[in-house]
């Protein structure tokens, strides 16, 4: 149908407006912050500063831990929920008994509140509890998941991807069924093993849509906070603590409005970077998944 | 005969794949209903007589209140949401493809801002404006939070409306709002019933915003639950039974639409 300019305005004035007021301000905001000296506690007005938020901000070895850490957050999150994700799809599409069931039940992870999914894993995986029981029944030392700096944030990752796995399977499995029958059924024909058939027919077909669920589920765990604040607030020390968490910290707990702003302005950045690559993919899939 | 083993032990595998999603909530349920004694005897007992106090005590403090906010939030973001997505996303389908596909860019990129960095200026620019702690502050945020989320769902419905039906509309003499309102938010209907619950669902389970933005009087059933975690000792018991009751809305949602949720989360690349 073609529609009058008159309707276009009418109907999308509305939605401009909401994100004028609640968008395209706070973003200018957080710009201009950026360039300022500002303390949430003190009343004395902004001071315009330049870069100095810029120049601090990448002397700041706690930065840069942040960064990595988010870094390695991401991966470890990634690699664990793609891979398991994939599988788990792939074995749902060959329908065996109970499928139904798990389809059913793999739905509860995704829409349960995040952060109680960080209280409900803190629990079990603090010391002496759930985790630790079962490391001792199958005769293994306990492990301090959460106390260690050195494990605390693989295990803050695993929790997340535990979260996820299901939504990577169930995408996985819409995609499979998706899947035009007959190539398969010509490569059977030939006589291909499973192996080269998923790998020469299954996984080319799959690719767009793995390559979506890569990007959403990278730009998510790069933007996560709610499971990390409430198992480990990103400690012990700075062990677990990723750029969300910086962020947060210096914004709220030390007040130093200017510099989480540059911080908040980087990340900004670094997120419209992987963005571009996220729509370029939107964009090649259109035709695959409607 | 093979074959019977084959499936049965398939369908042991998937009964212990579900096992691993399901276990966790579970232990949630069960602590919830475990005095405070007992939160670290291991392995947990799952038989031993159901303890209410903590479930009591937690229906007894404000945290109701809180779930009531929860409620009220929601389904005002919900309506107001579903309304103007419904409008732009219809407009949107009918723009010509390279207009439509800038617009749409700048909705997404709007969705891809962390809370974490929104959060800081919004909190100053509320601060000023003494939105802090009000029912229309933290609503104004959800739905600028869901707002690109329901437009981007709600487009890809409109597009599937086949061009002959609309037009038909058209040669019966409605104009554009007419066909809109008569003719083609009938057609969406279960697509608006998934925009929705899923939108409900998001803002239900949201907890940054709601950290940084109430304190009280418009406070989120998430806000209570980092208050169970005292500097020495964790009420267990509580915070497992505040966080059941507020898992259980979006948990019945979600089963509701299971089917869009893939689609949801994946920015419709799947459908």
């Amino acid at each position: 149908m073609r529609v009058t300019r008159r309707y276009l305005i009418q109907a999308l004035t509305p939605t401009m407006l909401v994100l004028l007021v609640v968008l395209v301000f706070p973003t200018l905001y957080v710009v201009q912050l950026a360039f300022q000296k500002k303390r949430l506690t003190s009343l004395a007005p902004a001071q315009w500063v330049g870069l100095d938020n810029f120049t601090a901000l990448l002397s700041d070895g706690r930065f840069w831990s942040a960064l990595w850490h988010s870094a390695l957050f991401s991966g470890i999150s990634l690699a664990v929920s793609i891979p398991i994700g994939c599988l788990l799809g792939a074995l749902m599409a060959r329908k065996l008994p109970g499928t139904a069931f798990l389809r059913t039940v793999m739905i509860l992870p995704m829409v349960v509140t995040p952060l109680v999914i960080g209280a409900l894993f803190r629990f079990i995986l603090n010391s002496g509890g759930l985790a630790d029981h079962l490391l001792q029944q199958v005769g293994l030392p306990s492990i301090a998941f959460l106390a260690s700096s050195t494990l605390a944030l693989p295990t803050v990752a695993f929790v997340d991807a535990w979260q996820w796995i299901p939504f990577v399977a169930l995408v996985v499995l819409a995609g499979l069924e998706s899947i035009p029958k007959e190539p398969l059924e010509a490569a059977r024909v030939d006589g291909a093993g499973p192996v080269r058939e998923f790998f020469h027919i299954v996984l080319p077909q799959l690719r767009p849509l793995l390559a979506v669920v890569v990007l959403v589920r990278l730009m998510d765990s790069f933007r996560e906070f709610d499971k990390i604040f409430i198992m480990t607030a990103g400690g012990p020390g700075t062990s677990s603590e990723t750029l969300p968490i910086y962020l947060w910290r210096y914004a709220f707990n030390y007040y130093e409005v200017g510099y989480a702003a540059a911080v908040g302005l980087v990340m900004l950045v670094l997120i419209s970077l992987m963005s571009t690559v996220l729509v370029k993919r939107f964009r090649a899939v259109e035709g695959v998944g409607r | 005969m093979r074959r019977t083993l084959f499936r049965t032990a398939g369908g042991v595998l998937m009964v212990l794949i579900a096992a691993v999603f399901v276990m966790p909530l579970l232990v949630m349920l069960r602590i919830a209903l475990t005095a405070p004694a007992d939160y670290r005897e291991m392995p947990i007992d799952w038989f031993s007589a159901p303890y209410w106090e903590s479930l009591l005590g937690v229906l007894r403090s404000d945290f109701p209140g809180k779930l009531l906010n929860s409620l009220g939030v929601s389904v005002v973001v919900t309506v107001i949401v579903v309304v103007l997505s419904a409008l732009a996303g219809h407009a949107l389908a009918r723009l010509r493809s390279r207009s439509r596909e800038r617009f749409l860019f700048f909705v997404l990129s709007t969705r891809m801002g962390p809370a974490v960095v929104f959060a800081l200026p919004i909190y100053l620019l509320a601060a000023n404006v003494k939105l802090i702690d009000t029912h229309v502050g933290i609503v104004l945020v959800y739905t600028f939070y869901s707002l690109a989320f329901g437009i981007w769902m709600m487009h890809g419905f409109f597009l599937d409306i086949p061009a002959e039906v609309e037009e038909a509309g058209q040669l019966d003499g409605l104009g554009n709002w007419g066909v809109f309102t008569r003719i083609s938010l009938g057609m969406v209907r279960p697509g608006l019933i998934a925009t929705a619950i899923l939108v409900f669902i998001f803002t239900w389970n949201e907890f940054f915003y709601a950290f940084i933005l109430t304190r009280s009087s418009a406070a989120t059933f998430p806000t209570a639950i980092p208050g169970y975690f005292g500097a020495f000792q964790v009420d267990w018991g509580s915070m497992f039974s505040a966080s059941a009751l507020g898992v259980l809305p979006p948990m019945v949602f979600g089963l509701i639409v299971r089917k869009w949720l893939t689609t949801g989360l994946s920015g419709g690349a799947v459908r």
